[in-house]
């Protein structure tokens, strides 16, 4: 035979029972992947659900929630002559500068933001914060107070001194 | 460049990967004609040979649909090399299980011509399945779908001389892989 015939195909009739065979077995196939998806889709919620009822039933225990009130102290009435009793623990800066806001006997208050100002340069090294307290207790100081002493810090020292020029000019 | 082919096919893949079993339908409807006459040529017109690597292919080609790309290559041809690799390992498995069943004396001569024409498509569908990919490719054009030498050189881009010569040693390479009648 020639290479032609033996390339030429040859008419052959068509295999129609296993066209319709091969159709629904594949159809099948596609059908029974979407299934497959949407099983597997259902499957996801269903794990994502039970993980989560997993981590709220199995969870431990919080602690504890401590709430924090905080309370105001209003100053009470002003009892000029009597000296307002010294605190039961060593207040920081901040607390002092706040009380000798709040006080209303001008002594007290300076004193308190003197206090507090010496902590604020000595402990903290917080200039802003030791120059705004020291200027408060100029403000609030008796005049012999404003007066330099050797117990002042530098920057007390510093502002005494520049208050006493202003005055003088 | 996207072509008409490329969007019909990329949109009859993604539905199919989403279960739309109507693509499907459609799809296999179009192709099972044009595939069966492919199988049928590469097994040498053997019937029983042709149905078992098209039942082989629909079968991996509906389970690998989501592989398929459209910008590649045609679903047609996705489909031949399916087919192609198919009718390779059956000729394969079938060449092993007739060396261990070999005639005593040998000589088949004297059969029936059923069994001698049997043997004849055997051996084209071992040729086909023996030479080159682009040898095949030619041959499928010229044989299978009738093209003629200009239109394969038009399509590949060729010389119509190239192709010629192209055929003639696809037509060489056949028959030697066939051997002597």
């Amino acid at each position: 035979m020639t290479d032609d015939e033996l390339l030429t195909p040859r008419p052959a009739a068509s295999n129609d029972g296993l066209k319709s065979n091969l159709l629904s077995r594949t159809a099948g196939r596609v059908r029974f992947d979407r299934r497959i998806r949407i099983v597997g889709r259902i499957g996801i919620c269903i794990a994502c659900f039970a993980a989560g009822l997993g981590v709220a039933l199995l969870r431990p225990e919080r602690a504890s929630i401590v709430e924090y009130v905080v309370v105001r102290n209003e100053p009470g009435p002003v009892k000029p002559n009597v000296p307002s009793a010294p605190p039961s623990r060593a207040l920081s800066a901040a607390e002092l500068e706040l009380q000798a806001e709040q006080t209303l006997v001008k002594a007290d208050a300076a004193r308190q933001f003197r206090e507090a100002g010496d902590i604020y340069l000595r402990d903290y090294a917080d200039y802003r914060a030791a120059l705004r307290c020291y200027r408060n207790f100029l403000d609030e100081a008796d005049p012999a107070d404003r007066v330099v002493t050797p117990e002042d810090t530098w920057l007390l020292t510093s502002l005494k001194r520049a208050r006493e020029q202003e005055s003088a000019q | 460049m996207m072509t008409d082919r490329v969007w019909r096919e990329r949109g009859l893949r993604d539905a199919v990967a989403a279960g739309d079993d109507a693509a499907w339908r459609a799809w296999y409807e179009a192709e099972y004609a044009p595939l069966e006459a492919y199988v049928l040529w590469r097994c040498g017109s053997l019937r029983d040979l042709a149905d078992d690597v098209l039942q082989d292919t629909w079968l991996m080609a509906v389970r690998r649909v989501r592989h398929f790309q459209p910008e590649a290559g045609s679903f047609h041809g996705w489909l031949c090399g399916i087919a192609a690799n198919v009718l390779r390992n059956m000729l394969r498995s079938r060449r092993r299980r007739s060396a261990r069943q070999e005639p005593l004396n040998g000589d088949t001569a004297h059969l029936d011509p059923a069994i001698v024409d049997r043997e004849r498509s055997e051996r084209i569908a071992t040729a086909l399945a023996t030479i080159p990919v682009r040898y095949e490719a030619a041959l499928r054009m010229k044989y299978l779908d009738n093209r003629t030498v200009a239109e394969i050189a038009t399509e590949w881009g060729e010389t119509e001389k190239g192709v010629e010569s192209l055929l003639g040693r696809a037509r060489a390479a056949f028959r030697e892989a066939y051997g002597d009648d």
